[in-house]
């Protein structure tokens, strides 16, 4: 399943990479695209949380409205 | 063994911990360093090459090399305007306040117009090009002078000394040609020349006395160049030559202000940002161009020109 969070906080490509570097290394995570440009995360995982995906993202440094 | 890698594009925090963390998974790394433009690191020779680095870093999109890098080309720095516009908050503003006074001066002129300068005959045939000359020069030079002292920074001589050259010569160059066609050489020259003057030794003045020198030369020579060109090409397509000239003359203007961020800003520790206010911008601007345009319209004019 597909899950799109809103993410707040990237400035560049690092941020990108950073966010989708810790996504993938997340057990259950398949795939993640991050755009700065829109400020989202599409996630492509097995049924993970979406409050667990948003911790990821917190944990890197940037919130999750 | 201490090694420099030389990482222009780290922008902020995130660069630096993606770099710390992609370099951390490598043996042979016994410290990493992030500087602004640049990763230190301390490696094991035996185990890891300076040019796997190198291509470590260049793989997560970075440019990195163990030489340092050049000044940005004209096409990086197009793109570094796009990508981090922020940086350029400043820069922006100048085509916006230049247009914005323009507008201004153009719209008080119009009304000065239309309460008293109907009234000389055949003003508007004679006058309206020289007028809008003015105004580009005068919009022009005061943006230019706004940027350039919006930053408060240690000036190298060399830097100092273009700064105060370019302002002194195009205040000198544009002013003196304009009021050179209006009123000749003796009014063209001395305004250019004493505006010239003026300009170049208040700009230059922020390396001290060898940009002021260097201003006040420019603007005595531009000054007398300026006028001499109009009164010299008077009677011989001066008013095709001048839309050509202004671009000219605003292309350098404007090409010091992009100097000026590549030498004085960019990259740069300590370097206070003061610019005045628009309101402030405009007053100076109203101030100058009524004057200049009272000396355009009841100043002197010599017997060459045939206004």
């Amino acid at each position: 399943m597909e899950t799109a969070i809103k993410i707040s906080g990237m400035h560049c490509r690092s941020c990108e990479m950073l966010i989708k570097d810790a996504l993938e290394e997340t057990k259950g995570v398949t795939n993640a695209e991050v755009d700065r440009k829109k400020g989202e995360a599409r996630i492509e995982h097995e049924g993970l949380s979406i409050t667990l995906l948003k911790k990821v993202i917190n944990n890197e440094g940037y919130s999750t409205p | 063994m201490k090694k420099s890698i030389y990482v222009p594009d780290i922008e902020c925090d995130s660069c630096s911990r993606l770099i710390t963390k992609k370099l951390g998974t490598k043996e042979g790394i016994k410290s990493i360093k992030i500087h602004e433009d640049a990763v230190e690191v301390d490696i094991d020779e035996t185990k890891i090459k300076d040019a796997e680095i190198v291509s470590a870093i260049r793989d997560l999109g970075f440019r990195a090399s163990t030489e340092p890098f050049d000044r940005k080309t004209i096409r990086e720095r197009l793109r570094d305007y796009k990508e981090n516009s922020s940086k350029y908050a400043i820069e922006k503003k100048i085509i916006s306040y230049t247009a914005g006074m323009l507008i201004l001066l153009l719209a008080l002129q119009a009304a000065a117009y239309f309460t008293f300068l109907n009234t000389i005959p055949g003003f508007l045939v004679k006058y309206w090009q020289w007028i809008l000359y003015l105004d580009i020069t005068v919009a022009v030079i005061i943006t230019g002078v706004w940027h350039v002292t919006a930053y408060r920074t240690k000036v190298t001589c060399m830097v100092g000394m273009m700064i105060g050259m370019t302002l002194g010569m195009q205040t000198g160059m544009m002013l003196g040609a304009v009021l050179g066609a209006t009123n000749g050489f003796f009014i063209g020259a001395l305004a250019g020349m004493i505006l010239g003057v003026a300009v170049g030794a208040t700009t230059g003045n922020c390396c001290g006395i060898m940009g002021i020198m260097e201003g006040m030369m420019a603007g005595v020579m531009g000054g007398t160049m300026g006028a001499m060109i109009s009164v010299m090409m008077f009677s011989d397509h001066l008013e095709i030559f001048m839309p050509i000239y202004m671009i000219i003359n605003i292309a350098i203007t404007w090409g010091l202000s992009y100097m000026t961020y590549e030498e004085l800003v960019e990259n740069k520790k300590g370097v206070v940002k003061k610019p005045k206010d628009f309101t402030t911008l405009a007053a100076y601007a109203i101030i100058a161009s009524f004057i200049l345009l009272a000396i355009m319209i009841y100043g002197p004019k010599s017997g060459l020109v045939s206004f």
